[in-house]
């Protein structure tokens, strides 16, 4: 733990927190980081006043560990200018840096102090060697080719990119050998094993058929240009590309089933085993659509059940403008429930998963949870479940940021992009209907110095201090750190799942982990770095088990195989690699 | 009301409100306590037809507000007035001043069902759920069997997780007639909340009976069935579903959905249209809008607009002017017609419309520059940089406009002021092409060929954009040639039209910088091209024509003078005719030389134009055919009107010429002198 010499505490809730007290109650504080760690990234979007659609979409933020060294790195999208003839001097907010924009890569310094460890990012953007110039949208960051090094794939406006880590620093542009290179418009994708090979695949989440083509002017019902919702456009399919486990891919789009169903207009993605049958589902956001549900057959097939398991609309059998997804044990009953952040005079939505092994049910439990009205104003875009708080218990950040001037204000001369909306906290606290709601925490905890049009976060243990940090990225604005300085305590527990030793370190993706304590459940967590909106996170996990003791941790990998370990060393990371535990049938009690 | 006002900016009804308290009316003020502050609605990029109606409506409120003594029958007034204004944010979707409103509807007419009611929905749009509850009460207490009022409070109290209270609205709502459906509906959506399928399927079951066509609620049967485990029943039911919603009577809802279909909503629908480049849909919507609105302006404007965006300029134009027929007061519109007069080249028509477009609003920048370019166009140079003035004050410091108020000087003769004019723009601005090649071209009209020259010299710098360098290149090269440097003027006039390949001025005066130095081949070759950019042009034809003939090419000038008077129209031909004449009579090639033809033709003209050249070549032709008495007889009359006419410095050549028919000699190629 560690408080940052220059930096700002944004909020102490400590004296704000409702008077209900919980096991392991204990401050947030989050501390905005961003200029004392070196962060001076700022998102461009390219706007010249033209009101181009992808202006308002972007962009996300990767968490991954590019040279090995234990820490967290930092690689963030960039947009560009679209249209003007190319002209930037037609740009509505000049570009100040070099030209062209691009992608920026930092690496974190963790410097070790008396007072803790200290964030420095480096941007190394130019010795890595990626030269990211499309319009970015998100970036999925894994190791795609079993080298042990995490490589980045950045989703564009166009072709999207892999960038290959060669395992010095640098990067190489392995696009066109991979077979990765979509150009329709992606937004996210989600790099999970999700055919058993112990390789990483990947589902890539396309959206709409803009382009400067079939650009649109749209108009609110007053008759005022703005810009367009997505029925403007016609969706565009998903691709599910299959690794051959050197790093090029084919694609299984047709194969696996995903042409089986109407495209949808996605946004967001999440693997994770939602169904509990032990293999990878994908869950996709679609906006103003019915949500995906991609249950894995285990025979290579995708079956499409977002509907008939109550997943793909809200109780009002209603398509909602899904942007983000986040998948987390928010009421520990031991599966994934989703959270859905949406468009404004729509609520956010909680979907409690109530599966049974193969048979998907998830039930709205938004207003029960009291996560409807704090989200009525607000375009919820990133999101996650992270213990904010460190009490054990998955509470959910959400940023926010509008795409519409009649969601955010009137456009002016001096404020030409007035779509500003604070982000938002939610603490899980005992009580509703059902045990578990969540309540709002002060405003302002996430903003920093002020709202901004936010879009991407990142949430990652930045620090490595035990506690989940946020990097949120901001809409034609800087990107912004705020690291999280509540109390972990000395009993937190650090966790990576690796899927093999020999070939390195390979984080998993969408593995379920169980840490077990003695009579209390288990608390249950997603590890992988799907997820949110455009971004990708820490692969680790880290808990806290709230006063508890920690007899064992188990891991679920793809292929279906569990594995268990006694109790790791608290205060620490402890990588659990694949084939190294104790093969289990599966799930277990305590005390059996 | 007892609800705090918005914190919003301040309004329109707020500064009435104020006023009325300044003032010590009683009962104004008794009223203006009662009320909240209506939050300023943004209008400027609202669709101009909306905002017409709003302000309409917002002009008849603050009327009210600021009229005399009140009355009950006034607050009554007052209420509805509100009430009406509500209505109309609520239809565009201004919400919060639509709250305002209706809660100041509601205050002054308290027994108006309809205020509370709409509140309410103002309310909830808004997500302020318990005001929408506690509004949608009132609004029961009011009228307790509106089946609408009651599904909406079972609705409200759902969301806010009040379920047992949603279940007494929507159970009391199942005795009501058209809400029977949306009963069943919200008590399934309760029950399936309390995790009750059972009770869920039942109610949901019950709502498809009795509304089959809400196919939606298959959904919710097929959600129902699969958490009672009936997975093929749910199936089944998941093929059935649909998009249709559980509908209820909610008649004033259907009224404000209606309202939004007058003429705003028309255009809107017009407009829309034309946004997704759908023209012709546009163009029968605002049709319609103009048989169903015949005193609409807004309509024909629309209408014009969508025309001219066509390009059917002339027919937008007519609706422009019928527009302007109806409401000619409004600058916009005056403005509009101007531009469009000025794209038709309507320049006169237009300055005329633009003129009273600034009359009507001095602060009307657009159409002060849209003024100026009708008035540069009809030559008003002075006049345009009058109005580019005005722009400027609205714009202070506009390069656009300063740029083109000192072209306007320079135009205008004003070139001093021109000249100090692009001066300082380019202090303000840096280096700017354009600029220098102004200050060029104004240097240039001052007799400064040297400092002209250095202007231009800046500009042929490499990376220029090759239109401008060929235009400094044409200006150096007509400096050079003014100078009578007619080598050096040869490779700026070649670069010029190299950068330019279609400048006919170019190739013309690149002949005769040629032409100049001897090189006449060349030089005719030069105005060949220009003739063949521009076939009507007597400059390059005659300019080719002379070239031809001081290279010594006779036979082949004798041929193209020939072709070229039977050309139709053909303009110069009396040039052209006369300079037959000379060439037939003193072409030094036998083959060429016609002496009877020379006269005839040259009589022929003399008796069209009797002028000292037309007098001089029948003399010459007189000489070509041998009879030098009548040579001189014609050359000596043309001696005396020379002297007659003071032109002493013609005298001499013709002199000569006199005594060279005096003596008998015939004259050979004179404009080789």
């Amino acid at each position: 733990m560690r408080t940052g010499a220059t930096g700002v505490v944004v909020w102490v809730a400590s004296a704000l927190l409702p008077t209900h007290a919980r096991a392991g109650e204990s401050e947030v504080i989050f501390v905005d980081a961003t200029k004392s760690a070196g962060l001076d990234f700022r998102h461009w979007n390219g706007m010249s006043g033209q009101l181009y659609y992808p202006e308002v979409v972007g962009a996300g933020a990767a968490l991954f560990d590019y040279d090995n060294d234990g820490d967290l790195d930092l690689y963030l999208v960039q947009g560009n200018l679209l249209g003007a003839d190319g002209d930037r001097g037609q740009a509505t907010v000049p570009w100040t840096g070099d030209w062209p924009p691009r992608d920026r890569l930092y690496r974190n310094d963790l410097e070790h102090g008396e007072d803790g460890a200290s964030v420095r990012l480096v941007d190394v953007t130019d010795e890595s060697g990626i030269k990211a110039t499309g319009y970015g949208m998100g970036v999925a960051a894994s190791d795609l080719d079993n080298d042990g090094w995490i490589d980045l794939y950045v989703l564009n406006l166009g072709a999207n990119q892999l960038w290959r880590n060669e395992g010095d620093g640098t990067f190489s542009d392995r696009t066109e050998a991979s077979g990765t290179g979509d150009a329709r418009w992606s937004i996210a994708a989600a790099a999970a094993d999700y055919d058993g090979d112990l390789d990483l695949d990947l589902f890539v989440v396309n959206y709409l058929n803009f382009s400067l083509v079939t650009h649109k002017t749209c108009l609110t019902e007053r008759g005022e240009i703005d810009y367009c919702l997505p029925g403007a456009y016609q969706p565009v399919p998903d691709l599910l590309l299959r690794n051959d486990g050197y790093g090029r891919f084919e694609d299984a789009t047709a194969d696996a089933g995903l042409t089986s169903a109407r495209p949808g207009n996605g946004l967001g993605v999440l693997a994770a085993d939602l169904d509990r049958n032990g293999r990878l589902d994908f869950y996709v956001a679609n906006d103003l659509m019915p949500n995906h549900l991609w249950i894995n057959a285990g025979d290579g097939a995708l079956v499409e059940e977002g509907l008939i398991s109550g997943a793909a609309l809200n109780a009002d059998g209603e398509a909602e403008a899904s942007m983000g997804v986040a998948g987390g044990d928010y009421d520990g009953d031991g599966d994934f429930d989703l959270f859905l952040t949406h468009f404004h005079r729509e609520t956010n939505t909680l979907y409690r998963n109530d599966s049974e092994p193969g048979a998907p049910t998830f039930r709205d439990r938004t207003n029960a949870a009291a996560l409807a009205r704090p989200s009525w104003d607000a375009t919820s875009f990133g999101t996650a479940f992270v213990d904010l708080d460190n009490d054990g218990w998955l509470d959910l950040a959400v940023v926010n940021g509008a795409v519409t001037f009649a969601a955010g204000r009137p456009r002016t001369k001096d404020d030409p992009f007035p779509l500003d909306q604070p982000n938002q906290a939610f603490l899980n606290v005992a009580g509703g209907s059902e045990g578990r709601r969540f309540d709002p925490a002060p405003a302002g905890l996430l903003d920093g110095a002020a709202p901004l049009v936010s879009r991407g976060l990142a949430t990652g243990d930045i620090d490595n201090d035990g506690d989940t940090d946020l990097v949120i990225t901001n809409n034609n604005g800087p990107a912004r750190l705020l690291l999280n300085q509540g109390a972990a305590g000395d009993d937190w527990i650090g966790l990576a799942p690796r899927l093999d030793a020999a070939r390195g370190h390979r984080p998993a993706s969408g593995v379920t982990v169980r840490i077990h304590r003695g009579a209390a459940s288990p608390l249950v967590r997603l590890a992988g770095a799907s997820g949110s909106y455009t971004s990708s996170g820490d692969p680790r996990i880290t808990v806290n088990p709230a006063g508890a003791e920690v007899s064992r941790v188990e891991v679920q990998w793809p292929d279906g195989t569990v594995e268990e370990w006694p109790a790791p060393p608290p205060a620490a990371y402890t990588g659990l690699v694949r084939g190294t535990g104790r093969r289990t049938e599966g799930q277990k009690e305590d005390g059996e | 009301m007892t609800r705090p006002p918005t914190p919003r900016r301040a309004t329109a009804v707020a500064c009435v409100l104020l006023t009325l308290a300044a003032v010590g009316l009683g009962a104004q003020t008794e009223i203006a306590g009662r009320l909240v502050p209506v939050p300023e609605v943004d209008l400027r990029g609202v669709d101009e037809a909306v905002r017409t109606q709003i302000a309409g409506q917002r002009k008849l409120l603050d009327d009210a507000l600021t009229a005399g003594s009140p009355t009950a029958e006034d607050a009554d007034r007052l209420g509805r007035l509100f009430g009406e204004a509500g209505q109309l944010y609520l239809v565009y979707d201004l919400l919060p001043a639509a709250r305002a409103c209706l809660a100041n509807a509601a205050e002054l007419q308290p027994r108006s069902f309809r205020w509370r009611y709409l509140l309410g929905s103002a309310a909830e749009h808004l997500g302020q759920l318990e005001e929408a509850a506690a509004s949608y009460e009132q609004a029961r207490a009011l009228e307790p069997d509106d089946p609408a009022t009651a599904i909406r409070l079972g609705r409200v109290h759902l969301e806010v997780g009040q379920g047992e209270a949603a279940r007494i609205h929507y159970e009391r709502a199942l005795n009501l007639p058209g809400a029977r459906a949306a009963a069943h509906f919200g008590l399934g959506r309760l029950a399936a909340e309390t995790d009750d399928p059972a009770a869920a399927l039942e109610h949901f079951q019950a709502a498809l009976r009795e509304q089959p066509r809400a196919n939606s609620l298959h959904y919710h049967i097929a959600i129902a069935h699969r958490a009672l485990g009936n997975d093929d029943a749910s199936r089944a039911a998941m093929e059935l579903r649909g998009e249709a919603p559980v509908a209820f009577a909610d008649p004033i809802a259907a009224e404000i959905k209606e309202s939004a279909t007058g003429i705003g909503a028309q255009l809107l629908l017009g407009r829309v249209a034309l946004a997704a480049n759908a023209f012709e849909l546009a163009e029968q919507r605002f049709r319609e809008a103009v048989e169903d609105h015949p005193r609409s302006a807004a309509a024909r404007r629309s209408l014009a607009a969508a025309l001219e965006q066509m390009g059917r300029r002339a027919e937008a134009a007519m609706w422009y002017q019928e527009a302007l027929n109806l409401s000619p007061d409004d600058a916009a519109l005056q403005f509009h017609t101007g531009r469009l007069y000025n794209q038709e080249g309507r320049f006169q028509a237009a300055a005329e419309r633009l003129r009273r477009a600034v009359e009507l609003e001095r602060s009307f920048g657009p159409a002060w520059v849209e003024l100026a370019r009708s008035l540069g166009e009809t030559g008003d140079h002075l006049e345009a940089a009058e109005a580019l003035t005005q722009a400027l004050e609205l714009a202070p410091g506009d390069q656009n406009l300063r740029f083109h108020r000192a072209s306007n000087y320079r135009l205008g003769g004003r070139r001093e002021l021109a000249l100090r004019e692009f001066e300082a723009l380019l202090a303000d601005f840096g280096f700017n092409r354009d600029i220098v090649m102004q200050l060029g071209r104004i240097e240039q009209e001052l007799g400064r060929p040297a400092s002209a020259a250095r202007r231009f010299e800046q500009l042929v710098q490499p990376g220029a954009d090759p239109s401008l360098l060929s235009a400094a290149h044409f200006e150096l090269g007509n400096i050079r040639t003014q100078q009578e440097r007619y080598e050096e003027a040869i490779p700026h006039y070649q670069r010029a039209i190299v950068g330019n390949p279609t400048s006919k001025e170019a190739y013309l005066n690149l002949g005769t910088a040629l032409g100049r130095l001897g090189m006449f081949t060349e030089a005719a070759l030069a105005a060949r091209r220009a003739l063949e950019l521009d076939p009507e042009d007597t400059t390059a034809r005659a300019a080719e024509v002379t070239a031809l003939l001081l290279a010594g090419e006779d036979a082949r000038v004798r041929l193209m003078l020939e072709q070229t008077l039977e050309l139709p129209n053909q303009g110069g031909s009396g040039f052209f005719a006369l300079l037959l004449a000379e060439v037939l009579a003193a072409s030094e090639d036998d083959s060429v030389r016609d002496g009877a033809m020379a006269l005839n033709l040259a009589t022929d003209l003399f008796q069209r134009a009797q002028t000292p050249a037309h007098g001089a070549v029948v003399a010459l032709a007189y000489a070509a055919t041998g009879d030098f008495e009548q040579a001189v007889a014609w050359q000596q009359r043309l001696i005396d009107n020379l002297e007659r006419a003071g032109a002493t410095e013609a005298l001499p050549a013709a002199r000569e010429r006199l005594a060279d028919y005096q003596a008998g000699r015939p004259v050979r190629t004179p404009w080789r002198r």
